[in-house]
């Protein structure tokens, strides 16, 4: 997803992006791979050296600074920047630009309704307003050829652009003789001329972002390699338990011996499978690609789907023994229970099928009560212990980013 | 009331949870196998829907979400091969992509299928781009390049020459974007895709947790587990490749109605066995006869009547 | 939403502010109420029960990875292990997620050398089962029947298999206490659980279970959070009517605000 990460100019991003964010030539990945094990080695090796109270301090800081990069990337507003380069009369230069979003307002205003008249419904689609992107920035030399002048790095074009409908831009240079459009070259830059000579610009637009953001996608990236090595420390634990329980013979380790089985079942034959992943399905399958679409689609797909249909069991018999009317509102809360499980299915609804849906008592029809239920007390009572999980959610993001929790992980023990 | 029905009423208290599921199995497979017409009426959220979809203007393309895999399939499946029935039949256009591995694969199956029953060519009609990890990288990239954030579709061919994906260059342009799912990324694309119009297909269990996005307009259309889709095959007039009037949602009906009848059904038996044992224990001791085997009672109320 | 707009970045400061205002109360000595939880109360009680019929205790941390659910839900590990071990009773936490497995590690393992006892400590009593849904949700049903566990622990984040642990934990007997944020499968457990704590309740456990004044400080900013997010719907509301009877088609400021700030 390389082209679409937003990437901001300055503090040194587009450098770490395009050497540390890249894809490496064989061997340099490898010893990419082995060197990036090898500090998490030395990190796991260092916190373990630690004490326990140094390394709460070292768990504090690091969740500190975590917080703060999310923090920032969120609350830092963000730059709309186009940068861009040239080279003019044999001299380089660099260019950039500030983008600003403004909406277009509508040409066409619908009128007001009028007196005593009821306002058209509101369609669910409306075509986004569009909105017009103007740049404004500046064209500077950056290296110059000759000696240095007293125009040294101020030799500056203004260029300013509207966006085309197309996504191209139209630019235009301000100089002292007034706005001059820049011509379009056939290679998807623009023909521009300075009191330096005359060269070509290439002009980059680039998302809206601010500082960090753009370290945003990487670090997610790193976070899933990471979780990536966690499979094998899973890996492991599941081994050495259910190793231990059938090398020790202990009750239960045909089970263990059935993990095993499947463990080695599903890589190896995943693995080799790999190879025939092009085939087309209704060709004959080689034995390996057969093996593993017995154990993908055989296997693990229609036991997901079997303990999924637990469920439709579970569900009755624990309605059966948690249903008991003891009290006022248990027994409201089961007539509830009963009118939305009534309305909701076809059986229920022809309990009240007789009422016409245009009469004035189709209010009553069971179908528009489970509704009411629905849409009216249950969305009142979601939205209620959604503000209060969400008021909970923040505080305690707010204690662990600030080290004030209690617990193994943070300042003080219980 | 004598006290022998009082004791066998009793009983319903403790029911065999074999004996619960085995009647279970029996009243939900039996409507599978013995088709009975039912009627539905479509609720506003499912018929909200069907409106999101007719308001687009007809160049509008449509962003598919099926998050969902073998384990919610049997209430998300009828409701993705609904809609996409639908979108088919309203010469709509889509693009399909999941954020769970077998979402996708699953929906290219559902997908190949109508597209043959309506004449559809995929690339031209509609394009999967199949399965992407990173769910919150990948939407926001997504709202601002499309093409270049996923590269190639689930054939592994290039969307660089793909018309349908080079005409919908940004999720921002997307007509709606309909999330199917049985998970909580729901949340996902209501945080991350706002801005651009979205409706949800959701399980039964998680219906009561997204009204309130429904009342709010944060989603314009909302189909709620197999009655969703059952409600939404009847007002979109769908039939199947036979010619048969209803799908997979209208064909589970008769069982969601037996299961649901069941259901209320053990809950009053259960509550009339509480209620019977409460008669059993106020009466004095000496009031009641001796019970036999014959009455049926269960062996732990011996003791009440000793 | 991707960037905070400025009604945003008021909205979190005045809320940051309350919190950190009544955790400065509390540290300063007030006397903060929060009621009780009976979910909370009833931990000791729970662990207690496992150790008299000498099971182990279960305890899954649902399906969440590492994220403050889990996190909170790792803290109440350490502190029912803390109990646990104090009787040589196990405390078995299957995983979904493997890199909880060290942070679970550590936490039992600083537990039991807290009450001493260090011997009595097993790593393979935390255990990666799978990361898929329903392998877990297997796993987890298979381990409560083997070991028979006297009393299980289902905090975090859960979803459709929810019904499927807390239903088996009712068939090996075991006394349950569910505690997830998230409503949606609060049903579920009020329907197999002996007690739930549902919400907001789920971020109070440590202050509840501790008692310490900054927690509980944090614990009373929430509810003035609360009373804020009331009052913006009031406002809402009255604005939203004000508009109507007025015939305004301009949304009012608050609206615009919101829009800006909404996701």
């Amino acid at each position: 997803m390389g082209g679409s990460y937003p990437y901001p100019p300055g503090l040194g991003q587009e450098w770490l992006v395009q050497h540390l964010f890249r894809p490496l030539p064989g061997p340099l990945a490898l010893l990419a791979v082995f060197g990036c094990v090898a500090l998490f080695a030395l990190w796991v090796w260092g916190m373990m050296r630690l004490s326990s109270g140094g390394r709460r301090r070292v768990t504090a800081i690091c969740t500190f600074l975590a917080g703060l990069f999310y923090a920032l990337a969120f609350f830092l507003p963000p730059g709309n920047v186009a940068t861009g380069s040239a080279e003019i009369g044999g001299q380089r230069a660099k260019f950039t630009a500030d983008i600003t979003w403004d909406e277009i307002p509508d040409p066409n205003p619908p009128a007001p309704p009028a007196e005593g008249e009821e306002p058209p419904e509101e369609p669910s689609w409306r075509e986004p307003r569009p909105i017009e992107r103007n740049l404004t920035g500046r064209l500077e030399l950056t290296e110059l050829a000759n000696e240095p002048t007293a125009q040294d790095g101020r030799d500056f074009l203004t260029i300013s652009g509207k966006q085309n409908a197309d996504g191209t831009w139209a630019l235009e240079s301000l100089g002292p003789d007034g706005p001059t459009p820049l011509v379009a070259t056939s290679d998807g830059g623009y023909a521009v001329t300075t009191a330096a000579g005359t060269g070509r610009l290439q002009m980059r637009v680039q998302p809206a972002a601010n500082i960090v953001k753009g370290y945003e996608a990487p670090l997610a990236n790193a976070l899933n390699i990471l979780g990536g090595f966690a499979i094998f420390l899973g890996l492991i634990n599941l081994s050495l338990v259910h190793g231990r329980t059938l090398f020790g013979a202990k009750p239960g380790w045909i089970n263990s011996l059935a993990f095993f089985f499947g463990l080695l079942g599903m890589i190896i034959f995943g693995l080799a499978a790999l190879k025939y992943k092009d085939l087309d399905p209704t060709a004959p399958q080689p034995f390996v690609a057969a093996a593993y679409a017995v154990m993908f689609d055989g296997l693990l797909k229609p036991l997901q789907s079997t303990t999924f249909a637990l469920l439709g069991f579970f569900i009755v018999s624990a309605a059966y023994r948690a249903f008991r009317v003891r009290t006022t509102e248990a027994a409201l809360m089961t007539i509830v229970a009963f009118i939305v499980m009534l309305g909701q299915v076809p059986l229920g609804q022809m309990l009240t099928a007789w009422i016409p849906l245009d009469s004035p008592w189709a209010v009553l029809r069971i179908e528009t009560v489970t509704n009411w239920l629905l849409v009216t007390p249950n969305t009142a009572a979601s939205r209620g212990i959604l503000f209060g999980a969400a008021a909970g959610s923040f505080a305690l993001s707010l204690r662990v980013w600030l080290s004030l929790e209690r617990g193994a992980y943070f300042g003080k023990e219980f | 009331m004598n006290a022998p029905l009082l004791r066998a009423l009793s009983g319903f208290r403790q029911i065999d949870s074999r004996w619960i599921a085995l009647i279970t199995v029996v009243l939900l497979a039996v409507p599978m196998f013995v088709s009975v017409p039912l009627k539905m009426v479509a609720f506003p959220a499912t018929r909200a829907m069907k409106k999101a979809i007719d308001d687009l203007p007809p160049d509008a393309i449509i962003v598919l979400s099926t998050d969902w895999d073998s384990g919610t399939r049997g209430e998300c499946m009828p409701q993705t091969a609904a809609v996409i029935d639908y979108l088919f039949k309203t010469n709509r256009r889509f693009g399909i992509i999941g954020f769970i591995p077998q979402g996708p694969e699953l929906a290219q199956d559902l997908c190949d299928e109508l597209a043959r029953k309506h004449g559809k060519t995929y690339g031209k009609d509609w394009i999967n781009w199949g399965y992407r990890p990173n769910y919150v990288a990948t939407i926001i990239a997504m709202m601002n390049d499309i093409p270049g954030t996923l590269k190639n579709d689930i054939r592994g061919d290039s969307l660089v020459n793909e018309p349908l994906t080079q005409e919908l260059k940004t999720l921002k342009r997307a007509g709606l974007l309909i999330e199917i799912t049985g998970t909580r990324l729901y949340g996902v694309f209501l945080q991350f895709a706002a801005g651009v119009p979205l409706a949800f297909g959701c399980t039964g269990v998680s219906g009561p947790d997204m009204y309130p996005y429904l009342q709010s307009g944060q989603a314009k259309g909302l189909l709620v587990g197999l009655g969703g889709a059952a409600q939404f095959e009847d007002i979109t007039d769908y039939h199947d490749a036979q010619g048969n009037r209803g799908g997979q949602g209208t064909r589970g009906m008769g069982s969601q109605s037996l299961g649901h009848l069941l259901v209320m059904v053990l809950i009053v038996m259960g509550n009339l066995g509480v209620w019977a044992q409460r008669r059993l224990d106020d009466q004095p001791p000496g009031s009641l006869p001796p019970s036999t085997p014959a009455d049926g009672a269960p062996a732990g109320d011996e003791e009440v009547t000793s | 939403m991707e960037f905070a707009n400025p009604f945003a970045v008021l909205l979190m400061g005045v809320l940051a502010a309350f919190i950190l205002y009544n955790i400065r109360r509390g540290n300063l000595g007030r006397q903060l109420f929060i009621r009780e939880v009976p979910g909370v109360a009833a931990i000791d009680e729970v662990v207690g029960r496992a150790v008299e019929l000498g099971r182990p205790v279960l305890f899954s941390t649902g399906l969440g990875g590492i994220d403050i659910v889990t996190l909170q839900a790792i803290t109440v590990i350490g502190h029912v292990t803390k109990l646990a071990a104090r009787f040589r009773t196990r405390v078995i936490v299957p995983t979904v997620d493997p890199m909880a497995i060290p942070l679970i590690e550590e936490v039992q393992r600083e537990a039991h050398a807290a009450v001493g006892a260090e011997e009595a400590y097993d790593p393979a009593d935390v255990r990666f089962l799978s990361g898929e849904q329903f392998a877990y949700a297997a796993g987890v049903v298979g381990i409560l029947h083997r070991e028979k566990a006297g009393a299980t622990f289902f905090f975090g984040n859960f979803a459709a298999e929810s019904l499927v642990l807390t239903e088996n934990g009712q068939r090996v007997g075991a006394v349950q206490i569910a505690a997830s944020p998230d409503s949606g499968q609060i049903p579920f457990f009020l329907a197999t659980c002996d007690y739930v704590i549902i919400g907001e309740e789920y971020y109070a456990v440590t202050a509840l279970m501790s008692g310490d004044p900054v927690l509980r400080g944090s614990v009373v900013g929430q509810d003035y959070i609360k009373l804020v997010l009331l009052g913006l719907i009031i406002l809402g509301v009255v604005l939203t009517a004000w508009s109507i009877l007025q015939a305004q088609t301009e949304p009012h400021f608050l609206s615009r605000w919101l829009e800006g700030a909404g996701g």
